[in-house]
C-alpha cells in the first residue's frame, strides 16, 4: 500500500489546495508541445482541430482525485475547476494562450469599452442571450446577485471572498445587465470574480441562503448552465456527464465525458494502457518515459505557474544574518537538481516571478547566479571559517548546523534534499534533514502547524505563482506574519511591507510594474526565500481526440471542453 | 449459551468506546484539520479559517467535541456531517459498506476454501515435493506486498492479456451486468485472498498434523478407511476450532487489507472512503468508519468463539 504521506498523492493534495491561487493574466508563449505517440505519424500531432467536428462519442478522463461535493464556492480544488468548468459557467476563463476570454459575459469589461468606469470602482457586465439553467429556467442577472449573496453569506463557509469583499454593492438593472460597484479600487476584479466561482440558480437555492447551504443536496447533483450536464454521480467510482443541446456558446460536440476515480496512479498507467480511459490528467512524471510509448496516445507537457522553493526562517539565530542567507543562495546549484532529481524536465526558477511575466525583474534575477566561491566569501564575512578542520565552519564553538523540512514521502523532494546537502557541505554548511507528514507541515496555527509556528530552519515546498502578483503581501508583508497570513519566512522589513500595499492597490500598469520591480529587488538582497523551478505537467491523451489543449491556470484541462470532438468514435482496441 | 452471547454483546459497549476515545484524541493530536488544506492557499485569509473552523464547531474544547459526538451516535444514532463533503456520514458509509462487504465476503470464502484444500493437501502428502512447494510458494506470497501482487496481477491479466478489467466495480457506460460485474470483482478478490491463503494454509496444515497425531486416528487408521477419509471426517472436526479462532482474528487483516486493495483497484468500498478522509483529516468520517469497523470486528469475534463451541463439543461456555 501506499503510505498516505505518499508523493503524488500529496502533491495531488497540494496541487488542489494551491490551485485556488492561480490566476494568470498577461502570459503569453506557456503553450504546451504535444508529442505523438504514433510512430507511424512524422512531426507533430495536431494540438488544434483539423477538419470539420464531428458530433458524437464518449471520452473516459482518469483522475486521482474525487471531488468532496460539486462547488467551487466551498472548495476550489483543482478536481472541482476541471468538473465544474463541465457543468457550471463563469463569467471569464483563461484560454491554453494565457489570454482572459469571456464566457458567460458578452465581452471582457475595460476601461475603453465603458464596462469599467474611470474611477475603476464600477464595473458593468452584460450576459450572453439565451443562457439557461439545464431544467429550462432562463439564467438571469438575478442569479449573479444571488451567487453574490451566497459568497458573502456569513454563515456560508464560503473559502475565499478574495474580491468579493471589495464590492459595496450589487444592482440588476434588467435581466441581463450586472453592475458591481467596489467600496476601494481592486485592480484584479475582471480576472477574479466568476473566475473560479460558478453563476449558482438563484430558483433552487434560495430556500438553502445560509448555514443550509453547506451542506445541501445540490452539490452532490447540481444544475448549472455549462456545456455538459450531470447525468450520474457513482461515488467513488465514476461521474457521467451528457451533451447540452441547449448550451449558449459552440458545440458541445461530445455525447457524454465520464470522469472516472482511480486513486492510484500505477492502476491510472494500466488503464491509459488498457484504453480503459482515453484522457490521463496530470500523470506522473516519473512515468514519462512509460507514457511516451503508450500506443494511440499524445502527451502534453505544459509549463505550470507552481514553483519549488526553499524558505529561510529568518527568525533561527543564524539564518537571521542575511550574509549566510546570500550564501546559501550562491552555494544552491539549480540545474544540477533539476538534471539529477527531475531528469531536466523542470525550468530553472530565480525569481518567484514568471520570465515571461512583465514584472520579471531581469537585473535581479541575473545576481542570483551559482558561486561557491561568492557562498565561501559571504561566510567568512559574517565570521564563519572552520577551525577544527572537519569541513564545517564555526562560529564561538558553534557548528554552522541548520535543519531542513519539507513533506515526508516525496521521493524528489527528499532526493533534492540529499544534494542540497551534499552543495552545502561544499561550502561548509552542514545540512541535517527533518521531514514531516505534509498535513503536519502545512497544517493550520491551531493545529500546530510546522510553517505556520516557524519550526524549522529551512523549508523545501511549492507554491502557486499567479501573474497578478497581489497576492505576495500575504507572502513577504510584516503584517502577515503567521497566525495573520503566510509570511512563513517572517521577514520583517518595513520599505518591502509599503512597496506590497502599494502595489496591491495600484491601478496604473507602469506604476504597478516599477513597484513590483523594486519589490524583487528587495527581496533577492534579503533573500527570504530561494526559488528553485517551475513544475512542468504532463496531460496524456488519446489521438482520437482533438482539441484537447491542457491549460495551466486554473482554469484547467476541460476550459474548452465543448469543443472537444473525437475522429473515431468507436473505442480504441484493448492491450 | 444465549447468556454468554448477550455478555460478550455488552462487552463490546465499553471496546467501542475505549476505540474511538482513542481515535478521536490520535486525530486531534496529529497538526492539520479539515481547513488544513485550505490553511496552505495564500488566497485563504485567517479570517476565512477562523470563520470555516468556527461554524465548524473545531474551536471547541475536544472533551466537548468527543462528548458531542457521543451523543448524537448513542442517542440519536447520528455520525454527523461530514466536514468535507457536507454530506450526513451515516449515508457516506451506507452508499460504501456494501462494496466493501461483497468484496471481502468473496476473498473470505476463497480463501478458506482454498486454504481448507491445501491444508489437506499438505497432509495428504506430507513431506513431498507438493507439500514443499505449497510451503516455499506461502512464504513468498506472504513476503510479497499486497500492492505489487494487485499492479502485477493487473499488468498480466488487463494489460498483457486482455481478459479482465483493471479496475473500478463494472463498466462505466454500460448498463449493468452480472457478468460485467463479478469480472471486476476477480482481480481484487484473488489479490485480497492471496495472503490470506497463505497464512491460513499454513496454520491449517500444523492444527491438522497435530489432529492427526491423536489416538482416535489412529483407530481409524487400523480400520482400514482411506487417508483422505480420515483427513476430512477425523482430523478435520478436531482441528476446526483453532481453525476458525485464526481465521475469525484474521477479520481485521481484511478490513486493513481492502483499504489497500480497494484503492488500487479503484473498487468504491468503505476502505478507500477512509483513505481519502484520512488525507483530508475528515473527523467525522473517519471516526464514522471505525465505530462501524469496531463494531464488525467485536461481532466477527463473537460469531466465531460461538462456531467454536458447536464445532467442538469438550468447549462449555461458563454460566
Amino acid at each position: 500500500m501506499k503510505d498516505p504521506s505518499s508523493q503524488t498523492q500529496l502533491l495531488g493534495m497540494r496541487l488542489f489546495a494551491m490551485a485556488s491561487l492561480i490566476y494568470l493574466l498577461g502570459l503569453t508563449g506557456c503553450g504546451s508541445e504535444p508529442q505523438s505517440n504514433d510512430s507511424a505519424k512524422t512531426g507533430v500531432a495536431a494540438a488544434v482541430s483539423d477538419g470539420q467536428p464531428r458530433r458524437g462519442g464518449r471520452v473516459v478522463i482518469g483522475l486521482q482525485q474525487e471531488p468532496e461535493r460539486l462547488n467551487e464556492i466551498l472548495s476550489a480544488t483543482a478536481t472541482n475547476n476541471l468538473i465544474g468548468n463541465l457543468i457550471f459557467s463563469r463569467f471569464v476563463k483563461y484560454d491554453d494562450q494565457l489570454q482572459l476570454i469571456p464566457d458567460l459575459i458578452e465581452t471582457i469589461p475595460t476601461v475603453d469599452n465603458g464596462g469599467i468606469s474611470s474611477d475603476h470602482l464600477t464595473y458593468t457586465y452584460t450576459l450572453v442571450a439565451g443562457a439557461r439553467w439545464h431544467d429550462g429556467t432562463p439564467l438571469t442577472s438575478a442569479d449573479v446577485k444571488f451567487t453574490y449573496d451566497v459568497i458573502m453569506h456569513p454563515e456560508v463557509n464560503a473559502e475565499s471572498r478574495e474580491g468579493w469583499d471589495a464590492i459595496e454593492s450589487v444592482e440588476t438593472p434588467d435581466s441581463r445587465t450586472v453592475v458591481f460597484r467596489l467600496k476601494h479600487t481592486f485592480p484584479d476584479f475582471v480576472s477574479e470574480t466568476f473566475f473560479d466561482e460558478p453563476v449558482l440558480p438563484r430558483h433552487l437555492l434560495l430556500a438553502e441562503l445560509g448555514a443550509p447551504f453547506n451542506i445541501s443536496k445540490f452539490h452532490h447533483q447540481p444544475v448549472g448552465s455549462g456545456p455538459f450536464v450531470l447525468d450520474e454521480w457513482v461515488p467513488g467510482s465514476h461521474i457521467v456527464v451528457k451533451r447540452n443541446d441547449d448550451y449558449y456558446g459552440e458545440g458541445p460536440y461530445l455525447d457524454e465525458i465520464v470522469l472516472k476515480f482511480i486513486p492510484d496512479e500505477n492502476t491510472l498507467l494500466v488503464q491509459l494502457k488498457t484504453g480503459e480511459i482515453d484522457i490521463y490528467d496530470n500523470a506522473d512524471v516519473s512515468f514519462l518515459d512509460q507514457l511516451k510509448v503508450v500506443p494511440g496516445t499524445v502527451v502534453h507537457l505544459t509549463p505550470t505557474m507552481m514553483y519549488e522553493h526553499i524558505d529561510f526562517n529568518l527568525e533561527n539565530e543564524i539564518l537571521k544574518d542575511k550574509r549566510i542567507r546570500q550564501a546559501l543562495v550562491h552555494a544552491t546549484d539549480k540545474k544540477t537538481i533539476s538534471e539529477l532529481v527531475y531528469g531536466g524536465l523542470v525550468e530553472i526558477a530565480h525569481l518567484d516571478e514568471y520570465p515571461t511575466s512583465k514584472y520579471y525583474n531581469e537585473e535581479a534575477a541575473s545576481r542570483r547566479v551559482f558561486n561557491p566561491l561568492e557562498a565561501r566569501r559571504l561566510l567568512r564575512s559574517a565570521g564563519w571559517v572552520d577551525e577544527d578542520g572537519d569541513g564545517i565552519l564555526e562560529k564561538n564553538g558553534r557548528k554552522l548546523s541548520l535543519r531542513i523540512s519539507t513533506t515526508a514521502g516525496r521521493i524528489n523532494r527528499e532526493q533534492t534534499q540529499l544534494v542540497l546537502q551534499r552543495q552545502y557541505r561544499d561550502v561548509g554548511v552542514d545540512l541535517q534533514i527533518r521531514n514531516h507528514n505534509s498535513t503536519v507541515l502545512y497544517g493550520s496555527y491551531e493545529e500546530n502547524g510546522i510553517l505556520k509556528r516557524g519550526k524549522f530552519d529551512l523549508a523545501l515546498y511549492a507554491w502557486l505563482s499567479s501573474p497578478e502578483p497581489a497576492t505576495k503581501e500575504d507572502l513577504y508583508s510584516t503584517n502577515t506574519i503567521p497566525p495573520k497570513g503566510q509570511n512563513h519566512p517572517r521577514i520583517r522589513h518595513e520599505e518591502l511591507t509599503g512597496l506590497l500595499a502599494e502595489g496591491a492597490n495600484e491601478i496604473d500598469d507602469a506604476r504597478r510594474v516599477a513597484v513590483y520591480h523594486a519589490i524583487t529587488d528587495i527581496l533577492v538582497e534579503e533573500a527570504p526565500v530561494i526559488p528553485l523551478f517551475w513544475y512542468t505537467a504532463v496531460d496524456v491523451c488519446s489521438e482520437r481526440l482533438k482539441n484537447y489543449r491542457p491549460n495551466p491556470t486554473q482554469s484547467s484541462d476541460t476550459w474548452n471542453a465543448h469543443t472537444w470532438y473525437l475522429t473515431d468514435q468507436s473505442p480504441p482496441p484493448r492491450g | 449459551m444465549l447468556k454468554y452471547v448477550l455478555k460478550r454483546i455488552l462487552a463490546v459497549v465499553p471496546l467501542v468506546l475505549l476505540v474511538t476515545a482513542l481515535c478521536f484524541a490520535l486525530m486531534h493530536v496529529i497538526p492539520g484539520g479539515p481547513e488544513g488544506v485550505l490553511a496552505s492557499n495564500p488566497k485563504i485569509k485567517p479570517d476565512d479559517l477562523a470563520r470555516i473552523r468556527s461554524n465548524f464547531g473545531l474551536d471547541r474544547p475536544l472533551v466537548v467535541q468527543y462528548g458531542l459526538w457521543l451523543e448524537r451516535v448513542v442517542f440519536h444514532g447520528d455520525f454527523g456531517l461530514s466536514y468535507v463533503t457536507g454530506e450526513p456520514v451515516s449515508e457516506m458509509i451506507g452508499k460504501r459498506l456494501p462494496a466493501t462487504l461483497e468484496l471481502m465476503g468473496s476473498a473470505f470464502l476463497l480463501s478458506l476454501l482454498v486454504a481448507l484444500a491445501v491444508g489437506v493437501v499438505s497432509v495428504l502428502k506430507n513431506n513431498t515435493a507438493i507439500d514443499s512447494l505449497f510451503t516455499v510458494g506461502s512464504l513468498a506470497v506472504i513476503s510479497i506486498p499486497v500492492f505489487w501482487l494487485a499492479l502485477m496481477s493487473m499488468m498480466l491479466f488487463s494489460v498483457r492479456l486482455g481478459v479482465l478489467p483493471s479496475a473500478g466495480m463494472f463498466t462505466v457506460g454500460t448498463p449493468f451486468s452480472i457478468v460485467d460485474h463479478l469480472r471486476h470483482l476477480v482481480l481484487p478478490t484473488l489479490v485480497l485472498s492471496l495472503v490470506l491463503v497463505a497464512s491460513w494454509s499454513r496454520y491449517a496444515r500444523e492444527t491438522l498434523l497435530e489432529a492427526m497425531s491423536a489416538d482416535h486416528i489412529d483407530v481409524a487408521r487400523a480400520k482400514g478407511l482411506p487417508g483422505t477419509i480420515v483427513v476430512l471426517r477425523h482430523a478435520l472436526r478436531n482441528a476446526a476450532g483453532p481453525i476458525v479462532t485464526v481465521v475469525a482474528m484474521s477479520i481485521p487483516i481484511l478490513f486493513t487489507g481492502s483499504v489497500v486493495v480497494e484503492t488500487v483497484f479503484s473498487w468504491p468500498g468503505m476502505g478507500r472512503l477512509f483513505y481519502e478522509g484520512l488525507l483530508r483529516h475528515d473527523y467525522t468520517r473517519l471516526m464514522g468508519i471505525v465505530f462501524v469497523s469496531s463494531i464488525l470486528v467485536a461481532l466477527f469475534n463473537l460469531l466465531a468463539d460461538c462456531l467454536y463451541g458447536i464445532l467442538d463439543p469438550r468447549i462449555r461456555y461458563a454460566r
